[in-house]
């Protein structure tokens, strides 16, 4: 285990106790705050990685644009603080994600890839790629926004 | 250098999801000014542009290739794209401006436009895209009623449970994409025989479960009880037809095409035995026990499921009467979930009782009820019947699970045709004694619609051999 | 130099908490902010895997990027409307409408 991989560690461990804290606050502003502490440590995990270009982006759509909607909306809904479940829905809860995970878990370690990879992003050939054969993805999502702003614009505006 | 795309080429092999993008751009510019008729008119052009282009692409006898094999047009895809535009075309025809306002004619043209381009997509990234792409308006679609609050319900556990799907996509895509290092079918086919197992797999089986989500297959099919019966009555034929046939087909193309060397040897052939068993078994049961028409109509929705993931199991056998099982569902689901809208309105709430007298009053309504109920049911000699019975058939000849599947399928099928009977004696009962049941007066193009489906149900009977597809091309 | 197998594996608990909140919390806003999380789980086991196959991984990222933000847009406004209707966001006070 290299000394990347320790600092990797240190980044994703940052990254599991904001979200932890995010999810057991009580007041959902207090949470978005833990949210961005998740958004600034996996940005910085990403930039361990090598991926610089995507660390930026996500930076800048999920701090920038998700949070500011977030906070925006949790200002205009009540209640503002966050209401208990029970104690069975909970347990349930914790049953389900536990075995997904180590479903997943469990899968990913018998395949056994033990690679070892260095990388740093390069932002010509991403551009390459979306815009020379994955073209479509971009008008794809094109659409897909429009059809949001109809949307989104609709239902959360008032009837005259 | 970054290569140019060919763009004659797209704009006239893409023409179907291109026009419909415009015109649902019209549509809502139009509807600004508040003239519904117009807006309605084009809409209506826009669905038979594409209709229209779609048969035109059945002329040529080989496949179009777009984006060096990203994009392939084959026959498959356009019998789905004539499916899917069967049931915008009554969706649609189900609307009137004074209920659904301005919002849903752009909305529905471009979930169907981006449903278009999901079909015919080969690589794993743009079908994810398309795909969610195309969700994304009926949650907006679905939240149209803003005051009756069950429609709400419908919208919030719909909207969790498509999350839930979205998600799970995600991480498949994630897991294949880092074992494989690409998202193009034709390189996922190349790569996994030779590649790492588990973790192909493990992508394969995350993809289906997100897949199995959208078709409400049984254990994950929950929401799509409340949410076909809490959304307003014209937007359920939309979700019952298009984004069902979209789930199941792309299912499909996923079986035949990247994954079809991965499922025959591992855990994911008894996974997909599993869902078509409980989605054959438990909605039938099920629906046995209903007393409101639109939750009825929702269980025989899953049902319909149920015999199509009957192509799962077999897939290289029994696809090529998916195509022709996919127009006859459409058809014959639509007019069912149309005449509950023009009898009840779009509300939730549809008793058996509001069926009563309907064969006096209004006998040609009553008369393409019965038909597509019958259809649906798979009674001769409607359409729906000859898709039943070649489906099990070609499921039974392929191997002895499938006898066993097919016959469980016959047994369910014969369960179902008892909870149609009951909505259609309901019908033509006499009714309740407060007053003749006047004629309703409908628009021109129901009727014509009405017609056009009771004359497509007989007619498409007979000639089932011109919708056979073949297995989808996933590389040039 | 990044031991792939470690770097995956630890990302897992975000997603499971993710999960956890999307399943069991009440509070419509709360799930959307779980989503969040795992979500973006995603785009970090993503990452890594870019490291090991080169470009496409970022391309794949940012175009999951775009996919959340209006995944997040329309869940907001689904729960404003929640808001205006039923004066709360609770889901649980969703769920008692259905009397069947």
């Amino acid at each position: 285990m290299t000394f990347d991989t320790t600092i990797y560690i240190i980044a994703v461990a940052l990254v599991i106790l904001f979200s932890y804290l995010a999810i057991r606050t009580k007041s959902i502003l207090i949470s978005l705050i833990y949210l961005v502490g998740m958004y600034a440590a996996g940005a910085w995990a990403l930039i361990q990685v090598g991926a610089w270009f995507l660390a930026l982006i996500y930076l800048f759509v999920n701090a920038g644009g998700v949070l500011v909607l977030i906070i925006f909306a949790s200002m205009l809904t009540r209640p503002a603080r966050d209401i208990p479940t029970n104690r069975r829905i909970t347990f349930y809860g914790i049953i389900t994600s536990t075995l997904l995970i180590a479903l997943i878990g469990y899968y990913m370690y018998a395949s056994n890839i033990n690679y070892v990879a260095s990388y740093s992003s390069n932002y010509y050939s991403i551009a390459s790629f979306i815009f020379s054969y994955y073209f479509i993805g971009i008008i794809v999502v094109a659409i897909a926004a429009l059809s949001i702003y109809f949307g989104a614009i609709y239902v959360a505006g008032e009837e005259k | 250098m970054v290569n140019l795309v060919n763009l004659e080429n797209t704009i006239f092999y893409l023409f179907a999801p291109f026009i419909l993008f415009i015109f649902s751009l019209i549509v809502a510019i139009v509807g600004l000014f508040k003239k519904y008729l117009v807006a309605k008119i084009l809409s209506y052009i826009s669905l038979l542009l594409a209709l229209i282009t779609s048969i035109y692409f059945l002329s040529y006898s080989s496949a179009l290739f777009l984006f060096n094999g990203k994009i392939i047009i084959d026959k498959f895809s356009l019998i789905v794209w004539i499916a899917l535009i069967i049931g915008a075309f009554f969706s649609l025809s189900s609307m009137e401006n004074d209920l659904i306002s301005r919002e849903a004619f752009p909305l529905l043209l471009l979930s169907l436009s981006l449903a278009l381009i999901a079909i015919i997509s080969r690589d794993l990234l743009i079908l994810f895209l398309a795909v969610e792409g195309s969700i994304l308006p009926t949650y907006a679609l679905v939240a149209q009623f803003k005051k009756e609050p069950f429609s709400l319900e419908a919208t919030v556990k719909y909207f969790i449970f498509g999350i839930l799907a979205t998600l799970l996509f995600a991480y498949g895509i994630t897991v294949i994409f880092g074992n494989l290092g690409s998202t193009s079918f034709a390189i996922i086919s190349d790569k996994i025989p030779n590649s790492n197992l588990l973790l192909s797999v493990l992508g394969f089986i995350l993809i289906i479960l997100s897949l199995g989500i959208k078709s409400t297959l049984v254990p994950l099919h929950t929401w799509a009880i409340d949410t076909y019966q809490g959304a307003p009555t014209s937007i359920t034929v939309f979700l019952s037809t298009t984004s069902k046939i979209l789930g199941i087909s792309v299912i499909a193309l996923l079986i035949t095409g990247p994954f079809s060397g991965l499922y025959k040897f591992t855990t994911i052939y008894y996974i997909l035995v599993a869902f078509a068993l409980l989605t054959l078994v438990v909605p039938n049961i099920a629906a046995l026990i209903q007393r409101d028409l639109k939750r009825l109509l929702a269980y025989s929705s899953i049902a319909h499921a149920g015999y199509m993931s009957l192509i799962f199991v077999f897939p290289f056998q029994t696809i090529y009467i998916l195509g022709y099982y996919l127009i006859t569902y459409s058809i014959a689901k639509s007019v069912s979930f149309m005449v509950v809208k023009i009898i009840s309105g779009e509300g939730s709430y549809s008793s058996y009782d509001s069926l009563r007298g309907l064969f006096k009053s209004n006998p040609l309504i009553a008369f393409a009820f019965s038909i597509s109920l019958l259809s649906l049911a798979g009674i001769p000699p409607f359409a729906g019947f000859m898709a039943k019975f070649l489906l099990f058939l070609s499921t039974a000849l392929s191997s002895s699970v499938g006898i066993s599947l097919a016959l469980i399928a016959l047994i369910m099928s014969g369960v179902s045709v008892y909870y149609y009977v009951i909505v259609i004696r309901f019908a033509s009962s006499k009714s309740l004694g407060n007053g003749n049941e006047k004629l309703l007066n409908l628009s021109f193009e129901k009727y014509l619609f009405l017609i056009l489906s009771i004359v497509l149900l007989i007619v498409l009977t007979f000639f089932p051999n011109y919708f056979f597809v073949s297995i989808p091309i996933i590389s040039p | 130099m990044i031991d792939v197998l470690v770097a995956i594996l630890v990302v897992l608990p975000a997603f499971g908490i993710g999960i956890f909140g999307l399943l069991a919390r009440r509070h419509f806003i709360r799930i959307i902010i779980s989503v969040e999380i795992a979500l973006n789980a995603v785009i970090l086991t993503l990452g890594v895997f870019s490291a090991l196959n080169g470009t496409m991984g970022e391309a794949i990222g940012i175009l999951f990027l775009f996919i959340i933000a209006m995944e997040v847009a329309i869940g907001l406004a689904i729960a404003i409307q929640m808001d205006k209707v039923f004066q709360t966001v609770d889901i649980y006070a969703v769920r008692k409408i259905k009397d069947e």
